[in-house]
């Protein structure tokens, strides 16, 4: 396993003060909390940082882990002494759920050979449901709108024969209802990490996120869809093909349409009580002329809509 | 191990249908009465019915209490101050999906 270097983490020297480290805490919590930031690797960042914090806030951890010394190096391996640590420490505080820190956290406060003796939990038998976890699923919109079976990898901290924390790599494949939509959550109930004293499995939460779609965007169950129509459809009306999450249905166009007309496909959204609709916007595509004959066709149109005045609302000619 | 691949979890969905009465949401959130009667009052959660014993939270209720009781503990602030950045935070999201929304249609148009 790897040194963690926790001052480092936290960004304050070894001699903070406890008031320096809690505000330096702060300051990374407000920037790093998943619930409230978009930093790419916010979770993993937090996590590191609640970590740090967890220790040197109290005055007891913090001192067992500056018994490690300062010779070690941040990412530098690190294996405990086999005859533990000389240190007694004497711990009064809550049991400690080990569920949600480092193997490093947990080899240093998780008990078992070579942990601080004074932190070891055997001691105490008080039962508590097992954290939450939290993972991220990301689904296409035909996914999303039929559903579909993800095969998940979770790593789990489990205790060996020996006592020791180690993290564990376990698969679980998790069947995805239709119609979710993005920032949507999934609960697993009881497939968090293990309750700690035979107490219950806390619950796994799946995020879900839509890729983005070549031509369909979301909103909420909406689906909306820009259509291109050549003129003549827009002009005269038509029936065309608009492809939907469902497959493709046909779509009467009202003559005399304009680029960027609405129109609704009820309950052609995603799934859901009640349904999304599709939103098609017209968008009306001018076919380039290239021969002689197409020319002709545009100068005589020139001739016959003489009255024409596109940017007449905007006062110019 | 085999077994654990071959079957699959249904999840249940945290949306609008799904509705939990106030024990559940209690013993999900690991929280007392006292306390959700505060969070209620404080505007963090909004149950569906007038009465305490009516009460009924739907699926996004219970996530946004979830989420209030991370902000609450991780950052050590107050009640209210969580609820306000609850606020800030529903909005900042519903801004930062109608842009990524526009955006895609305005990448589009522009090519």
């Amino acid at each position: 396993m790897e040194y963690k270097d926790y001052y480092k983490i936290l960004g304050v020297p070894r001699t903070a003060s406890q008031e320096e480290i809690k505000r330096a805490y702060r300051k990374l919590a407000r920037k790093y909390h998943p619930d409230v930031s978009k930093e790419p690797d916010a979770e993993a960042r937090f996590k590191e940082i609640n970590e740090a914090h967890e220790v040197l806030k109290d005055p007891e951890k913090r001192a067992a882990y500056d018994a490690l010394g300062t010779q070690w190096q941040a990412g530098q391996e690190f294996r405990p002494p086999p005859g533990g640590f000389r240190q007694e420490f004497r711990y009064g505080g809550e049991e400690v759920d080990l569920g949600q820190f480092s193997d490093f956290f947990a080899s240093l406060f998780g008990g078992g050979l070579g942990g601080f003796s004074g932190f070891r939990q055997s001691g105490r038998k008080a039962s508590r449901r097992g954290q939450d976890q939290t993972a991220r699923v990301e689904l296409t919109l035909e996914e999303a709108y039929q559903g579909t079976t993800r095969t998940l990898r979770l790593e789990t901290p489990q205790r060996d024969a020996q006592g020791q924390i180690k993290s564990q790599l376990r698969t679980l494949r998790v069947r995805i209802p239709p119609g979710v939509s993005e920032g949507r959550q999934i609960r697993l109930a009881g497939q968090g990490l293990p309750g700690i004293g035979g107490g219950p499995a806390g619950d796994l939460y799946l995020q879900v996120h839509l890729r983005p779609h070549p031509f369909f965007q979301v909103e909420g169950r909406d689906v909306l869809l820009r259509l291109p129509v050549a003129p003549w459809e827009a002009a005269l009306g038509a029936m065309v093909q608009v492809p939907t999450l469902g497959g493709p249905v046909s779509l009467r166009i009202p003559a005399g349409s304009q680029s960027g007309k609405r129109m609704r496909l009820k309950g052609r959204g995603l799934p859901g009580n009640p349904p999304g609709d599709q939103y098609v916007t017209l968008e009306i595509y001018t076919p380039e002329a290239t021969t002689e004959a197409q020319k002709e066709c545009y100068r005589r149109m020139e001739t016959l809509f003489d009255d024409f005045r596109p940017r007449a609302k905007l006062g110019v000619h | 191990m085999n077994k654990q691949i071959q079957a699959a979890f249904q999840g249940r969905l945290l949306d609008e249908e799904m509705l939990l009465d106030r024990r559940e949401l209690m013993q999900l959130c690991g929280i007392s009465e006292a306390l959700l009667v505060d969070l209620v009052q404080e505007g963090l959660v909004r149950p569906l019915g007038e009465e305490p014993r009516e009460w009924r939270f739907t699926g996004l209720e219970f996530r946004r209490l979830q989420r209030a009781l991370r902000i609450h503990r991780d950052l050590e602030i107050d009640w209210p101050s969580t609820a306000l950045a609850l606020e800030l935070l529903d909005e900042l999201e519903a801004l930062r999906l109608r842009v990524r929304c526009l955006e895609q249609q305005l990448g589009r148009g522009c090519t």
